[in-house]
């Protein structure tokens, strides 16, 4: 009885000691509210979290409600109340409504020595990463892949592909302005005319992705960058990203502090951290994107091998809204067909 | 028995208005009121949303998908309809004919889908259905590609797990409330199976079909977890997902509100057209034994029903058996993140117990109101959980969160506003188990309570609870059960880092951690469960009287 007593009288003091403990050694936390590849196992987010709380003395909480247009908007419906001191992957689309809903800050960082594909005023959305949007398949399954949009419009009826929601996903609204820019007026007829070939929307690019590996598609929206993921992490050579001679859409993807942020300081030097040196040298082979600033030794060896459109389209950032609006309504029309 | 309202004797012998009446009165207006008031404040929000310069509600395109949205919302809870009723038919027959060990726990089944929490059900469909579920296995040798239950396909496979069951219980009751007599009758008669089914079973199926219908109907073009997991992009979108979208994904509040007062406009419609319509189906709780039939005494037959019985039982019992078992071996493979679990199921705790306190306190104070009345007046208390009906709760919430956007923090209302909205959303069947109970009890203990002199507490406590804490309990606890399961509001609101244990496992679906999500599922099954028999046992007695 005499042991049961003291054994409980220890493990109180113990929890007590360790509260106390716990309170007393609280670090301060950098919430980042980023999309949900950002921090799978895979993606650049353990390595980055690593790399960051290193030298920061603090906790870095990544916080992923979907793809980065779901989790831009989870903090708009957040408003200047939100936990997040930073928001990684907002991209050069959603730059004009992430500047009207005014809940981002100029950062102040020097962002000289960034090697973009585009002029950026990088002031408050700090570009990290870039890509081309593709189509991506596996040559084993697709011996014969489009060479341009016309082609695949008029594929066999077998050529199925996955593409994403534009509403909840960046590469879902990258790929709707891009038909937007080849096509323009016909856009909609263009959409009518993929329908069929849409196994599925998903919600983000991990779920498409996911569903083309399991052979559910032969082909996904995603990037030029893909097949690099392929060759280095997995050394498997059979992932292409089709070259269309349309152009390829661009998307430059930034992180930006939050007006509302009770870290500021720690979220200046993540987006330090991240654009610079340490952060640009875990980006490509973990997020599988071109880095914002050239590494002195140039990129790893699998990129050598991959597509290099010729032609670079893009929407100027203002523009899109009203662009977006008028598309949107026509993928909705044509595909809830 | 004809219950006159003359023979209800007036609460208390002399009109004495004391303090407590008053109270009792201020109360009373506040649960007829307070579901009223939310609903028409709701209303109010959603027609003040200004319109967006980009949403343009006159054009055609947004037009056409909006409709689009609300025709595919009719045809999948039509076809469900249809599908459920039309093999609930066969299969109450059968049942109700056929004597079989397990048929009682068969029948005990056909309850679990109601408790079970759609999404949990969700993932054992899949287990079953899916790509790489059971049947896709079996499939692959003869060269069948795996099978993918997105979509229309998807959606009405799970609307038919949920409301076959229900269907055959209303169908079954109507076999069964035709007196033994008529079988007898009818083999001295020398009839056939065509000549009972035209003079028996059909005039008892006729009345009843259209309440079945009507009911699965509207059930299915409330639910939201079951296309939000299923419904596969633009083709699949009911107004329910419409309106998700437009606030998760869009922030298009403009849209959001047209989609809501839609959906709010049709749900009015077909409840009153419901209501016109359909006679209100019994929910008896006795579905004693199997007569027998020797028109139905053929092998034919009774392969027939056997087949019947048997795809029903696989249908229904393998999802959960799957979900379940991969439940388990989740648990085992993959151990579970107990801290996060443990945080989402105290969330889930405070919505459950929320929500039950408010159907608690709305519900039980409406029934002791409505058993006080004539039947004329009595249906007027129907009206808070009719107004509750015509508006589920993601176009409510749609609404509450226009209104206190700018007040309140997003992640502050969430939990609390689930709470409030499913505890509103299960009034309505709180109020059909009790009204019935209070109303009882008025009759046969009434006049003698008022000799007695009992009012107020006493009579409360010694007269009502020892007959309706049984109803009560139940309905509680099916209150508590199911807002713990609930994936409706919190999915549209819920922070992502804060979930409760039905969005932190649709979170695990959504990334492809599989193990996790049936882990969270069984822990979400145990937990549901256990809710249900605090409340069902723990406040209505161990008594099986």
């Amino acid at each position: 009885m005499k042991n049961i007593a003291k054994t409980l009288l220890a493990a109180a003091t113990s929890l007590l000691t360790f509260a106390s403990y716990a309170t007393a050694d609280q670090k301060p936390v950098l919430t980042v509210y980023t999309y949900d590849s950002f921090v799978s196992d895979w993606g650049p987010g353990p390595k980055i979290k690593e790399g960051f709380e290193a030298t920061c003395k603090c906790e870095l909480n990544f916080v992923a409600p979907g793809d980065a247009a779901e989790t831009f908007n989870r903090l708009r419906l957040e408003g200047t109340s939100s936990d997040a001191d930073v928001i990684v992957g907002l991209d050069s689309n959603l730059v004009a409504a992430a500047k009207k809903s005014g809940l981002f800050t100029a950062h102040g960082l020097d962002t000289s020595g960034l090697s973009l594909p585009i002029d950026w005023d990088s002031s408050t959305y700090l570009p990290f990463d870039w890509g081309h949007f593709a189509f991506v398949y596996n040559s084993d399954v697709v011996k014969n892949p489009p060479k341009s949009f016309e082609e695949l419009l008029n594929a066999d009826e077998s050529l199925k592909i996955v593409i994403q929601d534009p509403r909840s996903s960046t590469p879902g609204l990258g790929l709707l302005l891009w038909v937007k820019e080849v096509y323009g007026d016909k856009a909609s007829e263009v959409w009518s005319k993929l329908a069929p070939r849409i196994v599925t929307v998903t919600k983000g690019w991990s779920e498409a992705y996911g569903m083309f590996l399991e052979g559910q598609a032969q082909m996904v929206l995603s990037y030029t960058t893909s097949p690099a993921y392929h060759i280095i992490a997995e050394e498997k050579t059979n992932y292409h990203a089709a070259a269309f001679s349309e152009g390829h859409y661009v998307q430059l993807e930034v992180s930006a502090v939050t007006k509302g942020s009770d870290q500021p300081e720690l979220a200046k030097a993540f987006l330090e951290f991240l654009s610079g040196t340490p952060g640009q040298a875990i980006l490509p082979t973990t997020n599988w994107m071109y880095p914002a600033r050239m590494p002195k030794e140039g990129l790893p060896k699998g990129f050598d091998n991959l597509i290099k459109p010729t032609k670079s389209l893009l929407i100027a950032a203002e523009a899109v809204p009203a662009i977006r609006k008028e598309a949107l309504n026509e993928w909705l029309e044509a595909l809830s067909k | 028995m004809r219950r006159h309202a003359s023979s209800l004797a007036p609460m208390h012998g002399k009109p004495a208005l004391n303090y407590a009446h008053h109270l009792a009165r201020v109360f009373t207006f506040l649960a007829f009121a307070f579901p009223l008031a939310i609903v028409g404040w709701a209303l109010f929000a959603l027609f003040q949303v200004p319109l967006d310069q980009t949403t343009d509600p006159d054009e055609p395109l947004f037009n056409r998908y909006i409709w689009r949205a609300v025709r595919f919302t009719i045809l999948q809870a039509g076809l469900s309809a249809v599908l459920s009723v039309a093999i609930a038919i066969p299969l109450a027959r059968a049942l109700a004919f056929r004597t079989f060990p397990g048929r009682g726990l068969l029948i005990a089944l056909f309850g679990a889908p109601f408790i079970l929490p759609v999404i949990v059900a969700v993932l054992g469909l899949l287990a079953i259905w899916g790509p790489v579920g059971l049947i896709s296995i079996i499939l692959a040798p003869i060269g069948i590609k795996p099978l993918s239950p997105y979509g229309l396909s998807g959606i009405l496979l799970a609307h038919v797990f949920f409301n076959l069951p229900l269907a055959t219980r209303i169908l079954l009751q109507g076999w069964q409330s035709l007196p033994p007599e008529s079988w007898r009758l009818s083999a001295q008669l020398g009839m056939g199976q065509f000549a009972i089914l035209r003079h028996i079973e059909w005039p008892m199926l006729r009345p009843r079909i259209p309440g079945a219908l009507s009911l699965v109907f509207l059930l299915c073009v409330t639910s939201f977890s079951v296309v939000l997991a299923l419904g596969g992009g633009p083709k699949a979108t009911t107004i329910e997902l419409a309106i998700y979208q437009a606030i998760r994904f869009d922030f298009d509040l403009t849209s959001a509100a047209i989609l809501a007062l839609l959906q709010i406009a049709l749900c009015t419609a077909l409840a009153v057209v419901a209501r016109l319509w359909a006679a209100d189906p019994d929910f008896g709780q006795s579905l004693g034994t199997a007569y027998q039939r020797v028109d139905l005494d053929t092998l034919p037959m009774r392969l027939w029903d056997g087949l019947i019985i048997g795809f029903a039982t696989l249908y229904l019992a393998l999802p959960m058996i799957a979900a379940l078992w991969r439940g388990a071996i989740g648990m085992i493979s993959h151990t579970p993140d107990i801290e996060k679990m443990l945080g989402a199921m105290l969330r889930s705790l405070y919505v459950a117990g929320g929500a039950t306190l408010i159907t608690a306190l709305i519900g039980i104070t409406l029934a002791i109101a409505a058993s006080a009345m004539t039947h004329r007046y009595a249906r007027l208390m129907e009206l808070p959980g009719f107004a509750i009906l015509v508006a589920p709760p993601i176009a409510l919430g749609a609404g509450l969160f226009v209104l206190l956007k700018d007040i309140m923090p997003i992640d502050d209302m969430a939990l609390p506003m689930a709470a409030l909205l499913n505890g509103l959303q299960a009034t309505p069947f709180t109020l059909i188990l009790l009204t019935p109970a209070f109303r009882q009890v008025r009759l046969n203990y009434g006049p003698l309570a008022d000799q007695l002199g009992m009012k107020g507490l006493s009579r409360l406590r010694l007269v009502y609870w020892p007959v309706v804490r049984k109803p009560a309990g139940t309905a509680l606890g099916l209150a508590a059960a199911l807002s713990a399961g609930d994936l409706g509001v919190i999915a549209l609101f819920g922070a992502p880092a804060a979930p409760t244990l039905p969005l932190f496992l649709y979170q695990q679906m959504g990334a492809y951690r599989m193990d996790g999500a049936f882990a969270t599922g069984l822990v979400l099954v145990c937990f549901a469960l256990s809710l249900f028999i605090l409340f069902d046992r723990g406040l209505g007695g161990n008594d099986r009287s």
